[in-house]
């Protein structure tokens, strides 16, 4: 349909066809077409001096030109790009005018209006600064701000062609194409003051904007405190530049570096704010910006008290000073850095010097590294912030308990060389650069964090492997004397039971042979051959309850019972147990005590043993002490070590206190989950 | 005497029966596990159960249980636990009560000697295991009553736990009846328990000392 077809049109044109785009394509052309007559002017003409200012001006006016068309790409709505390709276009105009004026004849006329051209430069300057960062004035009042910055210098250039008096040289004899008059020239001087009111009015909407800007408008304003600050640093130059060459030259070069500073600041600001860490550009020039300022003063007064001292050309001395303060100023620049980090950017200091501490602690060994999380927490008060250990040859990441974490996909890396070894998420805003700082700084102790890591888990996965075959050794042992149990015996048992039921069917006459010559005595051959199957099953029995007294079924309290009630020599018991423990548990806890007990009765002539089980605050404790001669020692292949084993294999504590002549301590520690 | 068997070994329950029942006992049932165990009682009111400490359901000490169910429904049945292991604490308190026989399951070989200790049992007596009764009274004390017994009276206190008359100590012995009660009475004095002419509960005080001094002792 022909009407939505156009509706739709329009709708692209409007979304398309923007104010700033218009004003910014405008610029360009603008720019364009100045250039393309500048450069006419400086084919047709001869004057090499001229060359140099124009091509310059060109460049650094056409680089803000494109940065201001990029930036109404992206915002096509903000009028900031548009300025921004004004900024340029008025310095390649004011290049060009210049340039046309001298070298083309007949273009003198020119001239009467590049007298009060100079206020030009400043305008799309002061409008950035009252638009920025939205393109909107910060509040309708400031249209006025806005107005007068338009109207002023058109003003002030008309009423300066008018006043009288000659152009300045070379233009001494070029008449006024307006006329001479009185009253112009006062004007034209009261218009100087409104202008300064109206640049420091558009300087002060900056601090205004600040106070009600978000985060990223906060990041934004700070990018054009930045590029503001290229302004002092030309009065720097300007000062070094007479204290080293005697003139102002080196102004130029600031000059220049101010048109590229403000554009390029504007356009990162406005394109990618987040690009570097704004914070530590702006505390980083500051410092530099004092730390010059300060050899910049230490150099005058260098050069002027040698001037006094050494008569004639002071520039070796000069230069010798200069050397000296600048290797003075070294360590001074490192602590003013601090200083100024504090003051402008107190997360970056406090985070950097947080690792730091956090780094020497560890190493120190006063803190550990796993503590690296809650001290980034702390230091950038973002209690959400997580890190994340990589675990070497695994993809998941784990915290530092290893416990698996996401890390999200917002998450910064942390590096060493191409290895990713963990992942830092701030849940805050925190600025790439910065962001890419922190991870830097952490890495070292995300690695130690991650090896500590990898060999607790190798640790845990070989005491896993020691206690499941202790385990597996416990129910063999449990298997094997169930079978001699239930089997050998049993079926010993049976056998016997068998003959006896014969034996009861001999005939009285076999019987009654028995006393007759060479008549087996079958009865009684029974009867041995019985008595032999009991023996072998009460040795059988002896075997078993060897591989594992089944009195452990009841638990471990009637265990130990039965085991001191075979001893021959008086035993104190006492167990605190409230049963239900592990098998493995109480298995081990038997071994130590009968281990423990049967090293007594072979070696130690104790008069008494005292047997103690407590069960406390997690831990099994299994104490026998006796009386006896001491000197007791854990000799490798010996019983004791082997205890040693089993109990350090469920992650117990097993000692030996056994003093020659002090009787003998056996000690194991199990720990028992509860 | 009529029996159930409760024991879920084959060759062992089927055997036992065979035996028993060549000495002219009445198996009225035999039961493979604790719960069908305690059925055959109910249904056949023996004289004496015999159990295996050791049987299904959980194979552990399901047929102890089943016995101490058994005591409490029928205070007069005789009930003999057999076991392929020593346990002297609860097995101690178990006979300690009377009417109860704990022994090493290859005491059947010796018949007749098991037959006794099932009468025993039946008519309210009891039956411990020797093996169970040297750990009793062999462990060595300081300051034991069971010290100053005599060589004799010790192997005369040692039948009595096994839950022996006096004629059957004296046959075991060869001692004469008359000897036998001398060191009976002897060794009551000594262990400061009350005489009395019935000889089952004779045995149980005997018993009952046993077992607080080894409850005494672990």
């Amino acid at each position: 349909m022909p009407a939505q077809g156009s509706r739709t049109g329009l709708r692209i044109y409007r979304e398309y066809v923007t104010l700033p785009r218009v004003l910014a394509v405008a610029a360009a052309a603008v720019a364009l077409v100045a250039t393309g007559l500048g450069g006419v002017a400086l084919r047709d003409g001869s004057d090499a001096g001229g060359t140099a200012s124009f091509v310059a001006g060109a460049v650094i006016g056409l680089y803000a030109v494109v940065l201001g068309l990029l930036v109404t790409r992206r915002h096509p709505a903000n009028l900031v790009g548009a300025v921004l390709a004004w900024t340029g276009a008025f310095l390649i105009l004011s290049s060009a005018s210049e340039t046309y004026t001298l070298t083309v004849a007949g273009a003198d006329q020119l001239a009467a209006f590049s007298e009060g051209s100079w206020m030009w430069l400043y305008v799309p300057v002061a409008l950035l600064a009252l638009l920025f960062p939205d393109g909107r004035l910060p509040s309708p009042r400031w249209r006025m701000v806005a107005a007068g910055l338009l109207t002023v210098p058109v003003a002030f250039t008309v009423l300066v062609a008018m006043s009288p008096g000659p152009y300045p040289a070379p233009y001494d004899d070029v008449p006024r194409p307006l006329g001479t008059h009185q009253w112009a020239a006062p004007l034209a001087i009261a218009m100087l003051p409104l202008f300064l009111g109206l640049l420091v009015a558009s300087a002060v909407s900056l601090f205004r904007r600040r106070r009600t800007a978000d985060a990223v408008g906060r990041d934004r304003l700070k990018w054009l405190v930045v590029a503001g600050l290229t302004v002092p640093a030309t009065l720097l130059l300007c000062w070094t530049s007479y204290l080293l060459l005697g003139d102002a030259d080196l102004v130029v070069v600031g000059l220049a570096a101010m048109y590229v500073g403000i554009p390029t600041a504007t356009a990162i600001a406005m394109l990618r704010h987040d690009l570097y860490d704004v914070d530590r550009v702006l505390s980083g020039t500051i410092t530099y910006g004092l730390v010059s300022a300060a050899l910049l003063s230490v150099l005058t007064v260098a050069t002027f008290v040698s001037g006094l001292v050494v008569p004639g050309d002071s520039t070796i001395a000069a230069a010798a000073a200069t050397a000296i303060c600048a290797v003075l100023l070294s360590p001074l620049r490192n602590r003013l850095q601090r200083k100024v980090d504090e003051k402008l950017y107190p997360v970056r200091r406090g985070t950097l010097a947080a690792i730091e501490d956090l780094r020497r602690r560890a190493h120190a060994g006063i803190a550990r590294p796993e503590e690296l999380e809650p001290v980034l927490r702390a230091a950038m008060a973002d209690p959400d912030l997580r890190v994340g250990y990589r675990m070497p040859g695994g993809t998941a990441m784990v915290d530092a308990a290893g416990n698996d974490r996401r890390t999200g996909a917002g998450a910064t890396p942390v590096l060493i060389g191409d290895d990713e070894i963990g992942a830092i998420t701030f849940s805050r805003g925190c600025p790439a650069p910065l962001a890419r700082e922190i991870a830097d700084a952490s890495a070292l102790l995300v690695e130690v964090v991650r090896l500590r890591l990898e060999l607790r888990a190798a640790l845990d996965a070989a005491d896993a492997g020691r206690a499941r075959l202790l385990r597996v050794s416990y129910a063999e042992r449990r298997k094997l004397e169930r079978d001699l149990h239930d089997g050998a015996q049993q079926r010993l048992v049976s056998l016997g039971m068998s003959l006896r039921l014969a034996q009861r069917h001999l005939d009285q006459q076999q019987l009654a042979q028995r006393d007759v010559d060479g008549a087996v005595d079958v009865d009684g051959l029974l009867d041995t051959t019985v008595a032999e199957l009991a023996t072998a099953v009460a040795e059988l029995r002896q075997v078993a309850h060897g591989l594992r007294p089944s009195s452990l079924d009841d638990g471990l309290g009637p265990a130990l019972s039965n085991l001191t009630s075979k001893v021959p020599i008086p035993v104190e018991l006492d167990i605190q147990a409230n049963g239900s423990l592990p098998d493995e548990l109480t298995t081990t806890a038997y071994y130590v005590a009968s281990e423990a007990v049967a090293n007594t009765l072979k070696h130690a002539a104790a008069r008494t043993v005292v047997l103690k089980v407590a069960q406390t605050d997690g831990q099994l404790r299994v104490r026998v002490t006796d009386d006896g001669l001491g000197g007791a020692r854990v000799a490798t292949g010996s019983g004791l070590a082997g205890l040693s084993d089993r109990v350090a294999a469920l992650g117990g504590t097993f000692r030996v206190l056994s003093p020659p002549g002090g009787g003998t301590t056996v000690e194991a520690v199990l720990p028992c989950g509860s | 005497m009529r029996v159930v068997i409760g024991e879920d070994s084959a060759l062992f329950r089927e055997g036992l029966a065979r035996l028993l029942a060549d000495t002219g006992q009445d198996i009225v049932a035999t039961a493979v596990d604790a719960p069908s165990l305690v059925d055959a009682v109910r249904r056949h009111r023996p004289d004496v159960a015999v159990i295996d400490v050791r049987m299904p359901p959980d194979n552990t000490d399901d047929g102890a249980r089943a016995a101490r169910t058994l005591r409490a429904d029928f205070p007069d049945l005789g009930i003999v636990l057999l076991s392929q292991h020593v346990e002297t604490r609860h097995s101690v308190e178990l006979v300690s009560t009377g009417g109860f026989g704990y022994l090493l399951k290859d005491r059947v070989l010796d018949v007749d000697d098991f037959l006794d200790a099932l009468r025993r049992v039946a008519a309210g007596g009891s039956a411990l295991d020797a093996e169970v009764v040297s750990r009793l009274v062999g462990s060595n004390r300081r300051d034991d009553p069971l010290a100053s017994l005599t060589p004799r009276e010790t192997d005369v206190l040692a039948q009595m736990a096994e839950g022996r008359t006096n004629a059957g100590i004296a046959r075991r012995l060869y001692l004469t009846e008359r000897t036998v009660e001398t060191h009976v009475s002897s060794i009551l004095t000594k262990l400061g328990l009350a005489g009395g002419p019935d000889d089952h509960r004779r045995v149980l005080a005997v018993l009952a000392y046993l077992g607080r001094h080894s409850a005494i002792t672990g």
